[in-house]
């Protein structure tokens, strides 16, 4: 039973009340300030049993729960914990695959000469993280990846569940179809049209009639219904995208500040990209009015980048050729797709390398100083609108500003 | 339309032109060959609209005519046949019969008029080249082409004429490759024009090993005139790069090396690198050097050291190694010559001896090293 798939229980808030010990036992809600429009990111367990839930509007759940603390949550402290996460996790197994901050897989294959018992080693991780982070994690031990997640989720908080070889069917079958990955509100919805509500049923059904009804992802689902995952734990992989995006405090129309905060966003991705050494091929810009109605726009760069300047150049490019709906703009977002490894292959364009230097001059002074220490003048309209902090410009979701 | 041929003329006539019919293609017309019989030639023409190859043979034409027939049906039911007399007829309705000693196939043809025009070629400039001149040109360049659509320019090579010379080019921004060639009966015009690797691959395996060829570029296209076989290429419409300004014009230090022994060095060490990045290292010593690799993943290493000639500084230079074999074994000189910068620059290869009317020149960009 070589995987184990650790998830932090209400990491946000846990890792607050980690560092807060005022915080512990109180109901703590990560997302924003309560007078702020915006979301719930993560709600502690105190104020998970007032009814407070991921997604929920700020404002509800201050409704809820008046006594709540609101917090607008800290990213770098979130991946500082998370990087001593992973420090405790490599001392158990070189193979560990972080699928977001507080989300990893740890892959025990031929390990298995090593302990004596998987439940032990889940229970010293569990003892380790307790003492280095004062958070508590949950543990499924299974087989595979989607074994391993769906057992995680079984005990939460602070459990440690292990499927047994052999018994992956007798586990699965009494389980609701939405426990599998693939399976979202849609699907589920025609599944339980046809009397489909529990895994067991999916897994006996022919595997041609999922793949007719939903494609490919037909019979990936059917795989997983019975049991079967063919994904490896990746230690290194690669993004699907990467993106950041904002709400604006007030709905706004002033083309300088939109193209600022696109500018900025374009900086903060590809200071991620070159953070992760990795480069992207393509750019989307998406818009959002204040009628909640959407336009997206993408293009393709000419060659892949993990510079600011060519990210931003191709959404101004994108933005230009959009026509802009004459209302209120409320979101802005780029994402960047297409990610790809950075080589040290060097290329005859001198102006790549020009850019390179530049980019790693920028690097090194943000490193010492700060992100905010050097930013193109463009974004300089931002500061009437946002209080600055060294690492960045405290936008309208703070627990996301990444 | 009436003809009859023999069988092994008849395939080696469709054996040229079948393999340029598209796998898939959104015009079906384009899976047909398109067989034409005038004045005792048979002419077979296929296309994919980017490439257009017309291969001639001798028949006994009966009735002129012409008829658009599935091209791999043909192709695969002559080529089961022994060599025997074969003839082939066709009505009004382009309901095609072929006839051997076996039996007879009937095969449903479509209008010929249907099928894409051959492409119109006027005002061409000529070039006549040898076979074995034409082969290396494209040979010595090719390799180094770019796969990247985003960039189509780099996807072909570039044909440059210049005052009774002709030089290919090709570059993927990594690496380049260069064949300068000069003739008198080359023409005195400066004139260019890009090439794809496809058509070009196409050229290189219809080429025979003697003879000349006869190349032709027009506004739109170019056509290759290679015995009784033409191919009309669309020409790349961009602009090339200005490769000049990647090779440097002064380089450093020399270094003379025997091509094989380093190229057979590599190929072992190279087993031993990173998969991923492929690198390679050469440490370079006064009269000798030292290729090395290490995959830190899996824990592999390998260290060869080889003589070579060579004064200059001691410094380590990285390359990919497959890039490195490719300039390597496009190299057919006893010995190559590095000519070399500093390890973050572009360096310069050739052999170490060369036709006096011809002249090699690859480029390669190193891989950037960090605390070496």
């Amino acid at each position: 039973m070589p995987v184990f798939h650790i998830d932090a229980d209400a990491f946000f808030a846990a890792v607050e009340q980690g560092f807060n010990p005022a915080l512990r036992g109180r109901p703590v809600v990560v997302g924003g300030s309560e007078d702020q429009r915006g979301v719930v990111h993560t709600a502690s367990y105190e104020a998970r049993a007032l009814g407070i839930r991921t997604g929920m509007p700020l404002a509800t759940a201050k409704r809820l729960c008046p006594a709540a603390v609101f917090l607008k949550g800290n990213y770098q402290h979130y991946q500082a914990a998370s990087r001593t996460l992973q420090e405790i996790y490599l001392r158990y197994t070189p193979a560990v695959e972080f699928t977001s901050l507080d989300d990893a897989y740890l892959d025990f294959h031929g390990c298995e000469g090593l302990y004596s018992s998987w439940e032990g080693i889940a229970r010293e991780i569990q003892q380790a993280v307790g003492a280095a982070l004062g958070i508590t994690v949950s543990i499924g031990i299974a087989a595979n990846k989607l074994l391993a997640r769906i057992a995680s989720g079984q005990n939460k908080p602070a459990g440690v569940f292990a499927i047994p070889p052999g018994q992956e069917g007798d586990f699965l079958r009494p389980l609701c179809i939405s426990e599998l990955p693939g399976v979202g509100r849609k699907t589920r919805a025609l599944l339980n049209d046809m009397g489909i509500e529990r895994i067991g049923q999916l897994a006996k059904m022919p595997a041609v009639i999922l793949c007719q009804l939903l494609g490919e992802n037909g019979r990936k689902i059917w795989q997983y219904a019975n049991g079967r995952d063919p994904r490896e734990v990746q230690i290194r992989i690669l993004p699907g995208q990467i993106s950041r995006s904002t709400t604006f405090e007030e709905d706004l129309t002033e083309t300088e500040v939109v193209m600022a905060t696109f500018q900025y966003l374009g900086e903060r991705i590809a200071a991620t990209l070159r953070g992760q050494q990795q480069r992207c091929r393509k750019v989307e810009i998406s818009i959002r009015y204040s009628d909640f109605s959407a336009q997206q726009a993408s293009g393709t760069l000419r060659t892949p980048s993990d510079s600011a300047a060519c990210i931003f150049t191709e959404a101004r490019k994108l933005l230009d050729k959009t026509h802009l709906r004459r209302l209120r703009i409320r979101h802005v977002g780029i994402a960047v797709r297409e990610i790809e490894w950075q080589t040290p292959q060097l290329t005859f364009e001198e102006e790549d390398r020009r850019s390179e230097e530049l980019n790693l001059a920028v690097d090194h002074i943000r490193e010492r100083f700060g992100f905010m220490a050097i930013l193109p003048a463009d974004t300089l309209v931002l500061q009437s609108r946002y209080r600055i902090e060294k690492n960045g410009y405290v936008l309208h979701a703070p627990a996301l500003t990444r | 339309m009436k003809f009859s041929i023999r069988r092994d003329e008849f395939y080696e006539a469709l054996q040229k032109v079948v393999s340029v019919i598209p796998q898939r293609s959104t015009i079906s017309m384009t899976q047909n060959i398109l067989l034409s019989a005038h004045g005792g030639q048979l002419e077979l023409m296929t296309t994919d609209l980017e490439i257009t190859m017309v291969s001639h043979v001798t028949a006994e034409i009966a009735t002129e005519g012409d008829i658009a027939i599935p091209g791999r049906l043909v192709h695969d039911i002559v080529r089961e046949l022994p060599n025997v007399m074969l003839s082939f007829s066709a009505d009004a309705s382009y309901r095609a019969e072929l006839r051997s000693d076996f039996g007879q196939y009937k095969i449903g043809g479509e209008n010929p008029s249907d099928f894409p025009r051959k492409p119109a070629l006027d005002s061409v400039r000529e070039i006549t080249l040898p076979n074995e001149v034409l082969k290396r040109l494209i040979d010595k360049s090719i390799f180094a082409c770019s796969h990247d659509e985003l960039r189509p320019a780099l996807t072909g090579v570039l044909f440059e004429l210049g005052e009774n010379s002709l030089r290919t080019v090709a570059t993927d921004g990594h690496r380049l490759a260069t064949l300068f060639y000069r003739s008198d009966s080359l023409p005195r015009e400066d004139f260019s024009a890009i090439l794809s690797t496809r058509a070009l691959n196409f050229v290189m395996r219809n080429l025979e090993a003697d003879g000349v060829t006869v190349i032709g570029f027009g506004p739109s296209h170019a056509v290759a005139h290679m015995g009784p076989t033409r191919l009309f290429a669309r020409l790349i419409d961009e602009r090339y790069v200005n490769y000049n300004k990647v090779i440097p014009p002064e380089t450093n230090f020399d270094l003379t090396v025997d091509t094989s022994t380093l190229l057979a060095s590599v190929k072992r060490v190279s087993l031993f690198s990173n998969p991923i990045t492929a690198q390679v290292l050469l440490r370079l010593m006064p009269n000798r050097m030292e290729i090395q690799a290490e995959d830190i993943d899996y824990g592999g290493e390998a260290r060869e050291e080889i003589e070579c000639n060579y004064e200059g500084d001691e410094f380590v230079i990285g390359f990919n190694s497959r890039y490195l074999q490719d300039l390597l074994r496009h190299i057919d000189a006893p010995q190559v010559i590095f000519h070399l910068i500093r390890p973050d620059f572009a360096v310069l290869a050739n052999p170490g001896d060369q036709p006096e009317n011809e002249d090699q020149l690859m480029l390669l960009m190193p891989i950037r090293l960090e605390n070496v």
